[in-house]
Order: structure tokens, then sequence, then C-alpha cells
């Protein structure tokens, strides 16, 4: 039994935008008018115009001019699949998934339990109706191949019947392009030997479809027959998982093709994960333009699951396999060799554990909240336009941010990241201190640059920018900013004794950079305790606090002291 | 240059240096042997710049001189020959070297011996003297875990500190950890610490065959060359440079299960329980649980083996998972009759020693799986 949901995208928008109904309704890029991209779906009311899927969206504007477009939302057509697909579970216990809105259904063996397919047919599509509110269309027959087509057949809400025996002539009065795997090149070669209708095609005899086609001709002319041994298929363990990306327009800033690819692999190693697989094998697809696609990979040393070693490895390809000036039309980021999770911990790198735990962490705050309440400073977000995805990616809906008193604390006291989209951009600037007292021997020892360890005020200083940059990967739910400056100064205090610090920040962004110069004087101190505490154990860091800021709704504020 | 030998000792020293002529090289000079006579025989020389070994033969010498050939080509053609005198000449106008015996009567073009890297006879620095069987077991036992990834040169080789009259090595490829420490006769100085290329050592330990008198090892003054003499053989390599990880911190100081087995039985079942873990990253699952040891390995698409080991089991019970392969390298060379496995968790280093010795230890850090 093949099934397929009509207009399936188009149908789940409809159903939730009840004023959407019995319009033209066209699914389809981001939203933004002008924009590439294709159509991926029509609703049935569009489709006399001469709509169809994959079409460019500029085509259907304008066959169709007062249909209404509205962008793709992955993340509700996921939801509507997930509970048509629960729905399927009850019907058989061998399911085939194709796509969020196709399967195949094995029920062979099932009609003393359940009754005739075409009863269970008839049940199955009245009962998602009911439950889900969306059509669907079904072809009950002998194999996957005719069930398709049957399927296909009186779309929409279509049940259609072949008894077994009468496939091959089920299929003889249909014309060519009905068969799965004729495409018009195919179908044009064919017409040219006289063949219209696919019962013509089932005429030939092989060895002239051999000649034809070769061995794909000898497998067409059995499908023409309605022959296909194929079985349905549950879905195993994936042999590889990608994810890609088409940009609006062609990105020649490098900077934002890494940014977007290690976003892409950060959701692909998400989805290893929940797979619980490791991957050997690191895979970056890229095109430029105009059709030029190529493929790297990176081998790893051992199979990971890790963000961090995945994204190392996709990092080198992309600085030595990428074109620098040559403008990249698509992006895409994978991983394959997969194995069953079994990640080698690493002696001398005791992060390991605790990277794996941020990672789990990580997927747990995106499937909770969504994909974007949370992600690595270096990755972009990856907006579910155009995202193709190969598998079926189930997460909960996101909790919408409500006002609080604490920003970062959502409604039931779970931590959050706060939505800053609509806040506006603006030059930022903050300035906070910090000091480190600590032994009139061990400040002299400092100054003469004696210790073991080396120079300690360089060293603290570049350890405060440096903190400064990683600031939203230390602080859970700080937002991840492109710096305009940072600067970190170290003066000895004799009279403290000690070393002050003090650090400014600046960024045009839409949110403040007050932790980022905090977290700049907290590891400028803690770098500077790291270096001398062989001379002075009991050193302590004071006083670590804001002194001003600029920049933002609230304005310039400066300490009150 | 005109010298007499026989194919048999001609051909052992050969194959003992050989084993420093590097396959990939950009230098041809350095696919060759150098071949020089000396006082007491011929001297032969093979060196790919990071290591070089030289051996000196008993041989008639009738006109000195030297010349470098093929290693490939010259060892094929003396260690195939019978064990019979071959008379050498050079001919130094073609620069080929005549190679006759009773029945045959080769020649092969060679290179001019002074385009040959010198290799240097011997090093200026701290001596210490080590007993030949004792190295060969430190060797042994650390090299296994060393790294083969150039990306981080320093842990392709062994750690070795000199301190007083110890010697302590240590080698770790981030995922394992090997400690031997052995008695040395040094000259009194400051505790030296070295990076030995792991290939190097191993080089080493094959040319040791036990017997031989004391070796003398030379670390150079410079910190960047050491030198090993036996009495034939001199092995010179180079020192890998940059700071080695901070080893002893990774070494658990307790355990909350300890295992105690049968070397040659836990060898034996790793063994045929890995077997079935080969497309599964060689993972192996021990299992201790009621005073029963359990060893698993499954992969989905090719089957599963579960075997029960003789052990005594002190403790909590513990699961944990591991790179057999690992297991197995250390279980092969730990040379003692009872091996003690400490844990303190699934996802904490754990702790192999011999029962009995001291002087050993072994670090595996577990894999991570869904158990």
């Amino acid at each position: 039994m093949h099934v397929d949901l009509d207009a399936f995208y188009a149908s789940v928008e409809q159903l939730r935008r009840p004023e959407l109904r019995g319009k033209p309704v066209i699914v389809g890029g981001a939203g933004t008018p002008g924009e590439r991209g294709v159509v991926a779906a029509a609703s049935y009311e569009a489709r006399p115009f001469g709509v169809r899927s994959a079409m460019p969206l500029s085509r259907a504007r304008r066959l169709c001019p007062n249909g209404i477009f509205v962008p793709c939302d992955f993340h509700a057509y996921r939801e509507a699949s997930k509970s048509v697909f629960a729905i399927l579970d009850r019907y058989s216990p061998i399911i085939e998934p194709i796509s969020l809105d196709e399967a195949y259904l094995d029920l062979t063996g099932q009609e003393a339990l359940m009754g005739p397919p075409a009863g269970v047919a008839t049940r199955l599509r009245d009962e998602v109706k009911t439950r889900s509110g969306l059509d669907l269309s079904i072809g009950v027959a002998s194999c996957k191949l005719v069930a398709k087509v049957a399927s296909e057949l009186r779309k929409p809400r279509g049940l259609v019947v072949v008894r077994p025996g009468e496939e091959a002539s089920f299929l003889a009065p249909l014309p060519l392009s009905r068969l799965p795997g004729c495409g018009p090149a195919t179908a044009v070669k064919l017409e040219r030997v006289g063949v219209r209708t696919i019962g013509d095609l089932a005429a030939l005899p092989d060895p002239l479809l051999g000649e034809l086609f070769g061995q794909y001709g000898r497998a067409l002319g059995a499908h023409a027959r309605g022959l296909d041994a194929s079985p349905v298929t549950p879905p195993g363990d994936p042999k590889s998982i990608s994810r890609e990306v088409t940009f609006d327009r062609d990105v020649s800033d490098a900077g934002k093709v890494r940014e977007t690819a290690l976003g892409l692999l950060q959701d692909v190693g998400q989805s290893l994960r929940a797979h619980r697989l490791s991957a050997r094998t690191v895979v970056l697809k890229i095109r430029y333009q105009p059709f030029d696609t190529q493929s790297r990979q990176a081998t790893l040393p051992y199979p990971t699951d890790r963000d961090d070693q995945l994204a190392g490895a996709l990092r080198h390809l992309l600085e030595t396999q990428v074109a620098p000036s040559r403008p990249v039309r698509l992006i895409g980021a994978g991983v394959s060799n997969l194995e069953a999770c079994a990640t080698q911990l690493s002696l001398l790198e005791s992060r390991s554990p605790r990277l794996a735990m941020l990672d789990a962490q990580l997927d747990q705050l995106r499937g909770r909240f969504g994909e974007h309440v949370i992600s690595r400073g270096t990755a972009a977000p990856t907006h579910q336009k155009d995202v193709r995805r190969d598998d079926l990616g189930r997460r909960v809906k996101a909790a919408k941010p409500k006002t609080a008193k604490l920003t970062h604390i959502g409604p039931s006291g779970e931590a959050r990241m706060v939505d800053i989209s609509a806040k506006p951009v603006s030059n930022r600037e903050a300035r906070a201190r910090g000091s480190v007292k600590m032994s009139q021997a061990a400040l002299e020892a400092i100054l003469r640059g004696n210790l073991p360890k080396g120079e300690v005020i360089g060293t603290a200083r570049i350890a405060g920018i440096q903190a400064a940059k990683r600031t939203s990967e230390l602080i859970p739910m700080c937002h991840p900013l492109a710096l305009t400056m940072v600067d970190v100064v170290c003066r000895p205090d004799r009279a403290l004794p000690g070393i002050q610090i003090e650090s400014v920040v600046r960024c045009v962004a839409r949110t403040g950079a007050e932790m980022e110069a905090l977290t700049a004087v907290a590891a400028a101190a803690l770098t500077i305790v790291d270096m001398a505490k062989s001379v002075d154990r009991w050193m302590t860091i004071e006083d670590i606090e804001l002194l001003a800021k600029r920049g933002g709704k609230s304005g310039d504020l400066r300490r009150p002291d | 240059m005109k010298v007499t030998v026989t194919a048999g000792s001609l051909g052992q020293g050969l194959q003992v240096v050989s084993r420093a002529v590097s396959s990939r090289t950009t230098l041809p000079i350095l696919n060759n042997i150098l071949l020089q006579t000396t006082d007491t025989g011929l001297q032969l020389t093979a060196t790919n710049l990071e290591i070089g070994i030289r051996q000196v033969i008993p041989a008639e010498v009738a006109e000195e001189g030297g010349i470098t050939v093929p290693a490939r080509l010259l060892t094929d053609f003396v260690t195939s020959h019978p064990d019979e005198p071959l008379s050498i000449t050079l001919d130094k106008k073609t620069q080929s070297l005549a190679l006759k015996s009773n029945r045959f009567d080769a020649s092969i073009r060679g290179i001019d011996p002074a385009d040959f890297p010198p290799v240097p006879s011997g090093l200026e620095g701290r001596k210490v003297k080590v007993d030949p069987a004792e190295l060969k077991d430190a060797i042994e036992q650390t090299v296994i875990a060393a790294s083969s990834d150039e990306g981080r040169p320093v842990l392709t080789g062994v750690y070795v500190h000199l301190n007083g009259g110890k010697a302590t090595f240590a080698a770790t490829d981030g995922h394992r950890l090997a400690v031997k420490t052995m008695a040395v006769q040094a000259d009194p100085g400051e505790g030296d610490t070295i990076v030995i290329p792991a290939r190097a050592l191993s080089e080493l330990s094959r040319i040791l065959k036990g017997g031989e008198d004391g070796i003398e090892v030379t670390v150079g003054a410079q910190k960047n060359q050491v030198f090993f003499k036996t009495r034939d053989v001199e092995l010179m390599s180079r020192l890998i440079e940059g700071t080695y990880p901070n080893y002893q911190q990774v070494i658990p100081a307790q355990s909350t299960t300890t295992i105690t087995a049968k070397t040659a039985d836990l060898l034996f079942t790793t063994k045929m329980v890995s077997l079935f873990s080969k497309d599964a990253a060689n993972v192996i699952k021990f299992k201790a649980e009621g005073g029963k040891l359990t060893l698993t390995a499954n992969t989905s698409e090719v089957g599963q083996n579960i075997a029960e080991v003789e052990a005594k089991i002190e403790g909590q019970d513990l699961q944990v998972a591991f790179n057999s392969k690992y297991l197995l390298d250390v279980l092969a060379i730990i040379g003692s009759e009872e091996v003690q496995l400490g844990f303190t968790g699934p996802l904490n280093p754990g702790l192999i020693k011999p029962v009995g010795k001291d002087n050993y230890l072994y670090i595996i850090m577990p894999v991570r799986v869904a158990m």
C-alpha cells in the first residue's frame, strides 16, 4: 500500500490558517518577494493555474498572480507528519517512509487481523482525515511500484485498489509519464519506436529494451508489466547524514560560508547523536556557480559524535579545499562511515567527557525550545528555508518567550536565551574592572618577569581578549557577538599590592557587550593567578564589576560611585 | 677499495643497517648503503636523516676505499647468495661495485660517498650504561602506546627521563599510556628528559638480540641527538623537540574495582571475543558483576561473542568498554603471569599492572558506548 498526503505543505498551512482554505496557496522559499527558490507545494486550488512543485517561485508568481505565497515552515510540517505516521504505525508493523508526506506500508499477512486491504485503506484514510485534518491518497497493490502509480491516479483523496494479477492490465492504458523511472528523455526515445502507453512498453521484447536502454531497459520492461520485487524496507541506520543549503544570493564571504557550513554540521551532529552513531568521515559539499559541485571529505583518526571534533575536520576542509575567491551557491555538510556510537575517550584532553556533555545539553535545549534557542558561537543558525532534510527530524515546538523579571529565566523557571532579533543594531561599548591581590613578593616576581611560566602581564592581556571573544561559549545564555574591539589593560598596583585589570569591549550588535567585558577581566585575573601561583598560593581576585556601558535601549550608563 | 667477506656476515649486517634506509625519500642517495673499509673490516652505514645505523662486519681489506650502492639490490643479492666468500672491488672510474663469487660476476652502479649525509660515530654528552635485555623490554613495553599520528610529533616518541640510577620510559597516543622504569648506570648530573622517536627505539630493540654486553647510550649535549652503541652496532637518532604532556596526572591514584586474571587466559579470550568487533571500532565490553568477568563484542551485521574469564574481582560492579587492540597490545608484552586491572568507572582511565612487579603500568582510556 502506498500512501501520499495530498498537497501536504499547502494543506498544513490551510489547516492552521483557516483564512487560506479554498484559496490558491503556494508554499516555497522563505517568503521574501523576488527571492530565488522553488515551489515546495501548491494547494489544489493553485494547480489549475499550472503551478507545480519544483517550479521556480518567479514562474509560479506569473502563472498565478493571485496566489498566496507562504514560506516553508518545516517545523510545522514535521510535526504534522509525525502525527500522521503515528496513525500509520497502527496499521502495519512494516513501514517505509519515503518523505514527510509519503510512505509504503506492507499489509501482507494481515488480512485475517485487519480485513481486506481495500477496507483497511478506507479506514486509514478516514482516520487520518478526522484526526489530523489532512487528505490522503492511497494505492493498494501487490507491489510497491503499482501501488505508487495507483495512489497518484486519482489525487486528491483517491483510493485505488489493484487486485493481484491485474497489475499489467491496470498499467497498460496509462501514459508513459505515469510510470516511475520513465522520465521525459526516456519517453521521447520510446515514442520514437511507437510506444505511447505503459501497455505498449510492456509489449516490447526484453532484448529490444536492452538494446535501447541497457540494463535499465529490462527493469523498465518489468515495471511496465507490473513486476517489482523490491520489499517494503523500514528505515535502518542511516549510511550518511547531511544537510545542505542554497544561498539566496551567491556568497563570496568565506566567513559566511564557514559559519553556514558549521551551522549545518551542528544539525548533522545532533541527528548523529539522536541515532546513537559516530562518524569517521566528514564531508563538505560546495557548489560554485554555475554547475560546478565539489565534494571533499576528511577522515578522522577515530569515529566521533562530538561537535567540536567534527567541526575541526570541517574547518580544515574549508581552509584547504575551498577556493577563497569563488562565489558559493550551495554549501553542505555531512558525515559518513557511520558506526554504532563508541567514542574513544581521550587521556590527555581532560575536557572530552565534558565536551560530550555540552553537546548533549545543547541537543536537549534545542530539542526543548526549538533549534534557534542556542548554537555555538561559530555556527550560523540554520534558518529553515531551503534546507533539505534527509530524515524525519522530530522536535517539539519552540517555547514562546514571555516577559519575566529575570529575562534569562522562562515562565517555568527554565533557563533560556532571549530572542534579540527584533532589537535594533547599535554601537555598543562596555568597560569593566577587577583586581588580583597578592603578596609583595609575588608582585615583584611578576614585575621582574622571572616566573617559571613566563611573562605574566602580556599573557593575561591576551587571555582576556581571547576570553571576551568566547564569552558565548562559556556563559550559557549569552549571545555570540562579533566584537569589533577588545582591549585589556593590566596595571601593577604596589599599594594593593597586586594588579588592576580593566577591559574595554566594542561591538555593533543587537545586544550589549557587558558580559564580554566582565569575562575578559575574569580570564585575565585567572591567568595572573595561574602563572604566579607558584610564588603566592593565596592570591585573591576582587571586585570584578562593570564600570560603564554605552549604546542600546537603556542608553549610556556609568557605575554610580 | 678491495675486500673479501662472506656473504653470510655481509647479509646479516645489511639486514641490520638497511632498516634505516628510507622507503620514500626525495634524496636518491638515501636509498643507498654506504660501504667503507676500516681497520677491523667493512663498515656499513644507512640513514634516513632521522635515524642512522652502522655496523662493522669482519672482512679482509686489500685496498681501502668507499662507495654507496642501492640498499635493496645489494641486500637482495647478498642475502640470496649462498654463504660463500664474496670478493668486492670498486671500479673508481665508473663508480661501480663488482661482486664476484664462484658462480656470479655482478656489478652494481653506485654513487660517490662524498654525497652521503654524515652519520657521526659518537657524540659529546652524558653517557649512560644499560642492560640490553632490560632495555629491550622497556622499549617493547612502551612503544606500543606511542602515536603514529604525525599531527602531534611529540607523541610519536617515547619520553625518557633519566634521574639518578633510574630511567623512566613513557609513551602515549592520547588513548593509552605505558610507563616503564628500569635501572641504569649514569654519569652523574641533573635529571635529563628527552623524547626519542618510537621508530628508532623499535629498530634498536630489533637489533638487540640479548646476550650483548652493556649498551652505551649518549644523550647529545645539544639535546637533539641520542647515540646507542652495542658491541657491533651503532644507532644514532635525532630527538623530538617539544613539550611532552604531563602524563603523570592521568595515572589514577586508586581504583574502585580491581580485576586480577591470568595474562594468557585474558589475552586469549580477548582475542577470541574481539574477532566480533572488527567492524565496530574494535569495541569490547567488560562486565564485572557478582564476582564474574564477562567479555562481550557484537556487531549488528556480524554477530556476537560472549565469554567468561576466570578472574578475581574486588570492589564495585562495573561495565566498561575498550578498544580491544589497546588491551591485546599490552597483554602480549606485559610479561607477567597475572595482570591486575583497576577501574574507577566506565568513563575514567583504567590501570593495568603486572602482578608482582612495580616497574610497569599501562593505562587505557575507555570507549563511551550505550551499555
